[in-house]
């Protein structure tokens, strides 16, 4: 059994456990995660900072309220993921809105790990693309650019994917699969409008 | 991932973790004030439960359909296909209770979006999971079938909503009766000489029908009460039927549907 002053050692889902007798092991596993998880709902949607704050908030609450429900067939990490990721789709729809532009830059590395993943050459070079990636995943399909930035921006893998989005593993390897035809489609179609401004 | 980018992630959160510790703060505080609380586990257990429950339930309604459909198609007068000229797939087509069909593929498709929400299921592909459920559905129909839970089905649809029940197998009517076709089906309601009434089932419409090419050891069909097809030729000028067989009403189907 792990005592208070082993939070900090805890793993993840030994902190669940212990934050329903324990509130402070919640907080605990909040400082885990905030970083990671605010940069993930920015990544994924066009909301502001604050708004992305708003969502984060309302995703710990419900995380906290639906505790019993985490269960050792899953990570903590997949599991309070997948919280964010429904709030984030919700709060999309309540707003009527598809995401118009991403609240922080796309990391420099994610055009890297796509091409070295899929070792295919873009035919632009790739810093010019990379002012474009942002736009490019707009343009994607929602369930395509959902498994691109969970895949190589937040470093998931498949499996952990597929408990995330509450799709078959198959699935997830088939939008991934899809989702990089469609990247390089988009990075095709722009290519004349990338040199052009260049 | 190479270590570089690894760094520069972590950076990044990190210039993200500055600003949320008022979301901390404030969740926590929440908690502390008993705002907000876990909800119970039976909550979530009752939840999956019900879920399969419904989902089960509704793979057995789907699995009695299957024994209905089979029950109709196996119980109609295959032997009047060739009375009827009419080949076997035709036949089929005009017999086949598609209305059932289409209750199946519901209750199917209901009972699978039902088990897919349960827990762990989303693993599973969804083409494998919808197999698993035909296939289970079409072998649990078999097995109603052979316990004549599908005779009795039909049977109380047919006692209370006939006027439902009797819609559906409308087609059914329609093929039995088409005195421009060659045959009317209805129950006998008068006998004088050598006609009689003959009172259609549905529409309740009557039709004078000529028994008198009819052979002598077909005229005992011809009782009052009683229903019966008779197949000749209509004659639109003195609007009566001209029967040369009568025949009795499909012998597999259930009394009360055929009588009706």
């Amino acid at each position: 059994m792990v005592e208070t002053s082993d939070f900090t050692v805890a793993s993840d889902e030994d902190l669940a456990r212990i934050s329903l007798r324990d509130p402070e092991a919640f907080g605990v596993l909040m400082q885990r995660y905030e970083g990671k998880l605010l940069h993930y709902i920015m990544r994924k949607s066009s909301v502001t900072r604050e708004g992305a704050e708003d969502i984060l908030q309302e995703s710990f609450l419900k995380a906290y309220r639906n505790l019993n429900s985490f269960n050792d067939r899953l990570s903590f990490s997949s599991w309070v993921y997948r919280i964010v990721h429904n709030e984030t789709v919700s709060q999309w729809r309540k707003a009527s809105v598809r995401p118009e532009g991403h609240a922080i830059p796309i990391d420099d590395e994610f055009v890297d790990r796509l091409i070295a993943e899929d070792d295919v050459e873009l035919g632009v070079d790739r810093d010019i693309l990379q002012s474009h990636v942002s736009q490019i995943l707009i343009h994607m399909d929602e369930k395509y650019r959902d498994v691109l930035i969970l895949r190589f921006m937040e470093d998931k893998s498949y499996s952990e994917i597929s408990d995330i989005i509450k799709k078959p593993p198959g699935t997830v390897a088939t939008y991934i699969s899809r989702a990089k035809k469609q990247f390089h489609k988009f990075v095709a179609q722009q290519r004349s409008e990338i040199i052009n401004d260049v | 991932m190479c270590d570089y980018m690894r760094k520069n992630i972590e950076q990044q959160e990190k210039r993200c973790v500055k600003n949320v510790s008022a979301i901390h703060d404030d969740v926590l505080q929440q908690i502390a004030s008993g705002n907000v609380q876990p909800r119970p586990r039976w909550h979530f257990v009752l939840r999956n439960l019900l879920l399969w429950l419904s989902g089960i339930i509704l793979l057995l309604v789907g699995a009695a359909s299957v024994s209905v459909v089979i029950f109709l198609v196996q119980g109609h007068a295959w032997e009047m296909r060739e009375v009827f000229g009419m080949s076997g797939p035709t036949f089929l087509l005009q017999i086949f209770p598609f209305m059932w069909l289409l209750a199946y593929v519901v209750f199917l498709f209901t009972a699978e979006s039902f088990i897919r929400k349960t827990r762990g299921i989303y693993r599973y592909s969804p083409f494998l999971l919808s197999l698993v459920i035909l296939i289970v559905s079409i072998f649990v129909g078999l097995f109603f079938y052979a316990l004549k839970i599908s005779d009795h089905l039909d049977a109380q649809l047919g006692k209370h909503v006939p006027r439902i029940y009797q819609t559906l197998d409308q087609r059914r009517n329609y093929l039995m009766h088409r005195p421009e076709g060659g045959r009317v089906m209805g129950v006998v309601q008068a006998v004088a000489g050598t006609r009689f009434d003959l009172q259609h089932p549905r529409s309740r419409k009557t039709l004078l029908v000529d028994f008198a090419s009819l052979p002598p050891q077909k005229r005992s069909l011809i009782v009052v009460g009683e229903k019966v097809l008779c197949l000749g030729k209509w004659n639109q000028i003195q609007d009566v039927f001209e029967a040369s067989d009568v025949l009795s009403p499909p012998p597999k189907r259930r009394k009360d549907l055929r009588m009706r």
